[in-house]
């Protein structure tokens, strides 16, 4: 992959991807560079810190307050859970549970538990519930992101 | 995808003769005037709408916690099926323990389905995180 970058005062910042065809790799990258755009402010302790969005493990709303969880730091968004699930739901963010969205990028895999719920492990070792109503959810998303490597591939 | 076909087959039939033996019933009570038969069945319908809802709300309100949402679904599958049992004679009194011998197996083999079909997908979804994992490895030896 070339990386062409010129330089022209005059215009706006403008990516212009060139591709063979339309694959998982194209679509990677358009979802990055779409993925600058969308600003997640978290606050840490009264300090505000732009989020990029892939650093975002998973986002959970407790008592009305929403928390940012990334590898090892926890942050505090003014946003509420849904809003966020808008931003984020084309960036592989899926709902898990009634409180709790997550980045499919980390999850390493799940197990049952009883009462028919699933215990995500992440890549970083820390658990989240997965409930029933929304397995179908993350296999769709699954699903999809495999069609596009077997459409490629085909 | 020839377990989703089966399991729609099954889901449809069982729907369909639902409605037949609704429908019979209806006729009976109707034309023939046979509404004790009719109760009986309305009383089922109405039961299961009910734990349906229940079961629901149950779980949009305790959804973190499978213990508590667990034991509190099975106890208002029981608390209901002993008001439903004694409003329509669902047995006879002095034997309200029935409850128990009507509701545990049902309610088994209910949580057992729902525990297979969740495992499936368990194991489906490590299947799909692993061709993803491979995946990843392969575009970044294909990238060096």
């Amino acid at each position: 992959m070339d990386i062409i970058l010129v330089e022209d005062k005059e215009s706006d910042l403008e990516v212009q991807i060139r591709y063979q065809i339309m694959n998982a790799q194209v679509q990677q990258l358009i979802q990055r560079i779409k993925s600058v755009d969308v600003k997640i402010v978290g606050s840490d302790n009264g300090e505000e810190t732009v989020l990029n969005i892939y650093d975002i493990f998973y986002i959970e709303s407790i008592e009305r307050k929403t928390f940012i969880y990334t590898k090892d730091q926890i942050f505090r968004s003014s946003k509420k859970l849904y809003q966020l699930l808008d931003e984020l739901k084309e960036f592989g963010f899926v709902q898990i549970n009634k409180s709790c969205i997550m980045n499919i990028d980390v999850l390493d895999s799940v197990k049952t538990l009883f009462n028919s719920k699933l215990k995500a492990t992440l890549i970083n070792g820390e658990n989240v519930i997965i409930t029933r109503t929304y397995i179908p959810a993350i296999k769709k998303w699954l699903d999809g992101e495999a069609d596009l490597y077997e459409n490629e591939n085909f | 995808m020839k377990m989703k076909i089966f399991r729609d087959y099954i889901i449809s039939s069982l729907a369909i003769s639902m409605l037949i033996i609704f429908w019979v019933f209806c006729i009976d009570a109707f034309f023939y005037n046979m509404w004790s038969n009719f109760k009986v069945i309305m009383s089922i319908v109405i039961f299961a709408f009910i734990i349906c809802l229940m079961q629901s709300a149950i779980n949009l309100a305790l959804d973190n916690r499978p213990i508590i949402s667990m034991l509190l679904e099975y106890a208002v599958v029981v608390i209901l099926f002993f008001c439903f049992g004694i409003k329509f004679n669902w047995y006879s009194k002095g034997s309200e323990w029935f409850v128990f011998i009507y509701t545990i197996p049902v309610y088994a083999a209910g949580y057992l389905l729902r525990l297979i079909g969740v495992r499936k997908d368990a194991n489906y979804i490590n299947i799909k995180l692993s061709e993803r994992k491979k995946r990843k490895v392969q575009e970044t030896e294909s990238n060096n």
